[in-house]
């Protein structure tokens, strides 16, 4: 019966519509491209304003994922096409092999420790540490299964000589695989869904910050993207959550955040992130929690704490941590050729006269930029993100019927507001749902044939 | 004294300083990029941020009293980094206008930076043939005189301009008074005249030195040397050719006045010519320096001078080739050129700002305002 409905992407606002739906008894088909639900959140350490544990809140609902029959998974898979219309979309999915039958894999982890190619960069630590090339994604995945990564897997991709001499290499996993789950012939292929309804939440990426040529971001070494340090101060981090620079492994005595980096700036993109003031806020909290001798200072041009309990949480930084605030923008960073330390170079609004500061480390806090690049029939607007129908009543809804649109890729917000959004989505998306089924279920009653 | 710390914010000046040409003030969202990215706040403690925040709220007496905006050089930096797309520095052009305006004793300048091109140009013209006019009636039959002579004898000639010379300087002093008592000219010197000279001169050298050193930049920079030269040339030597005793025009000195006169005309013109065409030919490559400041004291400026430069050549080369008849004429022309000149584009369009901001610079230094080292 087509009364399901097809949730693009598994991040927070995902899984949240998903179980929305799934708790009112009808079938979801949750698509996600990476191996393991979770998105951006699972990335965190921690959550503004409560400083709550992020993968704690989140650990529950990618577990209660799998507990729902009718939520089908389709890890590794992208949306390739969308026809049809309400009510009777026909989406083709491209699901991406795993060369591990995840029906096998119990996800002991035997195969990542065995696995001998060490220096795959590690996509969940943001390539600052190595992974296998068999890998789980994290420790916490849900589902908790095993992936080769083929681009650096000895057997899936053999090095030239081998590949001319036509050798099989390798093949540890499969020896030391207790269920024998590794399949090394799996082959992507293409599945064909019958939905509803389509919620949208592919959510975001960071901006490259490597575009903003003044920060020397990838070039200096002890610069980082602020997703690459909430890696640094999680439990799961690249170095268990401690704190280290990058060039000499020393615990930073002074650190900064830089604010609107890559937004509200015409030359990147004109939005404000709505995420980065109260993220850097927490960070700087995170990194006084960490090391309590460090100096957290924040240069940002607003601070827009506009959030429930928001505002409170920076008086708390700024009275508790003493984290020091400055307004101005920090227009160049440059690296001492000695200590590796970085000198930004900013103007003191308060004082009104230029300024040079040195700091051991420097985080960006990098704009949202949408991930809008999609197979489906959605109007964008003209900064990446979704159109909405009517963003004041109908802020859900996409310029297309019967595709809802949640989370960052609607726009710039933070997890609140997304989860908010796909409830709000998962009760539209079950009222097309439900109308569809019911109109079925009547011409089927009437002896009559299901067309399209 | 409570009611003299009080600033009054007036919020109609914003709407004159964007009438002036400060077309993207309201944009400013005070980040303070335009004073961090800035060469010259290397060396001086201003903030260019200020300066537009004064002028966004409307602060009429931290506007006048202002010397920020007459310190920057038009390096363009703060353009190319500002996050509103908004050019500081054009703002800061435009409350240069304001200042002036302020600075003039009569009130001329402010309503002349509030005039369009056209009316201005036919201001000028009028005030050119009036001039032209006045040679005309008292001098053509005299000058008819000296066309058998050898020499170019014009000291005749120098009364408009003389008179309008005169005019002129004494509008640029009492609007320098104005301008030194409104920096705050002579009050809380920290540093000694010499010395200040010498850090002036120093911090110009290095900041257009590493300047230079930019292709976008470069082209502005000769330009600004070349009329600079030119005109420090061409002053030097009309003066001498009006005021001096004729003997001075036999050979050698001659020479070296003619020579002189050939670097100044063609330093003259390029100086004038080149953002003169880059602004009428202004193409997809041109710096947006030539394309963003189009208010039309900007073009006045330019325009005012370039047929100056031209004919000046002329003169000197058809002088050369003995063709004096022509050369009077023109010579006639010339100075009825440069009479409009001296009485309206010097001490109230934008040619003034090589006092104000020699003034601004002098005051800045002995301040203290230059940093250690």
């Amino acid at each position: 019966m087509n009364g399901s409905v097809l949730v693009v992407g598994g991040g927070v606002a995902g899984i949240q519509a998903a179980l929305d739906l799934a708790e009112q008894g009808i079938e979801v088909f949750l698509v996600e491209k990476a191996p393991s639900i979770g998105g951006k959140m699972a990335y965190l350490d921690k959550t503004f304003p409560t400083l709550d544990c992020a993968s704690c809140i989140l650990a529950p609902k990618m577990a209660a994922v799998l507990r729902y029959p009718n939520i089908k998974l389709l890890m590794n898979s992208e949306v390739e096409d969308v026809t049809g219309r309400a009510g009777n979309f026909v989406v083709r999915v491209l699901k991406r092999p795993t060369y591990v039958d995840w029906t096998k894999c119990n996800g002991c982890g035997i195969c990542t420790q065995k696995c001998p190619v060490k220096n795959v960069p590690d996509d969940y630590n943001l390539g600052l540490s190595n992974r296998r090339a068999i890998y789980i994604m994290f420790p916490q995945a849900v589902p908790k299964k095993a992936v080769i990564d083929a681009r650096y897997c000895m057997r899936l991709n053999p090095p030239e000589k081998a590949k001319k001499e036509g050798k099989t290499l390798c093949g540890v996993c499969e020896r030391h695989c207790p269920t024998k789950a590794i399949e090394y012939e799996q082959k992507s292929e293409v599945i064909e869904l019958k939905v509803a309804a389509i919620i949208v939440a592919t959510g975001m990426e960071l901006y490259n910050a490597k575009n903003i040529p003044e920060y020397g971001y990838g070039v200096y070494q002890n610069l980082y993207t602020n997703l690459e340090f909430e890696r640094l101060v999680s439990a799961t981090g690249p170095s268990g959550g401690e704190i280290l620079r990058r060039s000499d492994g020393k615990h930073p005595k002074k650190i900064a955040w830089i604010q609107c980096v890559g937004s509200r700036d015409v030359r990147f993109n004109h939005y404000c992130s709505a995420y980065c003031c109260m993220a850097a806020t927490k960070q700087a909290i995170l990194a006084k929690e960490h090391l309590p001798e460090v100096q957290c200072t924040v240069y940002y041009m607003d601070i827009r704490a506009f959030g429930k309990g928001f505002n409170e949480f920076l008086e708390r930084a700024k009275r508790e941590f003493g984290v020091r605030y400055i307004r101005g923008k920090v227009v160049r960073i440059e690296e001492l050729a000695d200590t590796k330390n970085l000198r930004v170079v900013y103007e003191d609004t308060a004082e009104s006269y230029l300024r040079v500061e040195e700091y051991d480390m420097v985080v960006l806090s990098v704009a949202i930029t949408p991930n809008s690049r999609l197979p489906l029939p959605v109007e964008l607007t003209s900064d990446g993100f979704v159109k909405l129908k009517d963003p004041y009543l109908d802020p859900v809804s996409t310029t297309v019927e019967g595709i809802f649109v949640v989370g960052a890729v609607a726009g710039a917000k933070d997890i609140p507001d997304s989860v908010t959004e796909a409830s709000a989505a998962a009760a539209r998306a079950a009222l097309i749902a439900k109308r569809s089924m019911a109109r079925e279920v009547r011409v089927l009653a009437n002896g009559g044939v299901l067309n399209g | 004294m409570v009611a003299s710390s009080i600033l009054f914010a007036n919020p109609k000046i914003a709407e004159e300083i964007i009438k002036m040409g400060g077309k993207s003030l309201l944009e400013c969202y005070q980040c303070g990029s335009c004073t961090a990215v800035c060469p010259i706040t290397e060396s001086i403690d201003v903030s260019f941020r200020r300066a537009i925040r004064y002028t966004q709220i409307g602060l009429n007496e931290k506007i006048l009293g202002d010397i920020t905006p007459w310190t920057c050089n038009l390096h363009g930096d703060c353009t190319d980094s500002c996050p509103r797309g908004a050019s500081p520095s054009e703002v800061l052009a435009a409350i240069r206008r304001y200042q002036s305006g302020f600075f003039d004793p009569f009130g001329v300048s402010r309503w002349w930076n509030k005039t369009k091109l056209f009316e201005k140009l036919i201001l000028y013209f009028v005030v050119f043939v009036i001039s032209l006019s006045f040679y005309y009636f008292y001098y053509w039959n005299s000058l008819t005189g000296y066309i058998s002579t050898e020499f170019f004898a014009v000291k005749d000639l120098s009364y408009p301009i003389a008179f309008s010379a005169l005019f002129a300087s004494l509008i640029l002093f009492l609007s320098a008074k104005r301008a030194y008592r409104a920096f705050g000219g002579g009050k809380e010197y920290k540093v000694g005249f010499l010395s200040s000279i010498i850090k002036l001169t120093k911090f110009f050298i290095e900041v257009e030195k590493d300047a230079l050193k930019v292709p976008e930049k470069r082209d502005r920079i000769i330009e600004h040397v070349f009329i600079l030269l030119g005109l420090g040339f061409y002053t030097l030597i009309l003066l001498f050719y009006l005021f001096s005793p004729s003997y001075f025009f036999i050979y050698p000195y001659g020479m070296i006045l003619k020579f002189l006169g050939y670097f100044a005309a063609i330093s003259l013109l390029y100086g004038f010519s080149s953002p003169l065409m880059k602004r009428l030919f202004a193409r997809q490559k041109t710096h947006w320096y030539y394309k963003k400041f189009t208010h039309s004291t900007d073009w006045m400026s330019l325009i005012a001078f370039f047929p100056v430069a031209l004919l000046y050549l002329a003169i000197l080369i058809l002088n050369d080739i003995s063709y004096y008849y022509f050369s009077y004429i023109l010579y006639i022309v010339v100075l009825s050129l440069i009479v409009p000149i001296l009485l309206l584009e010097v001490p109230f369009g934008k040619h003034n700002h090589w006092l104000y901001k020699v003034l601004a610079y002098y005051i800045a230094a002995r301040k203290g305002f230059f940093k250690e080292g």
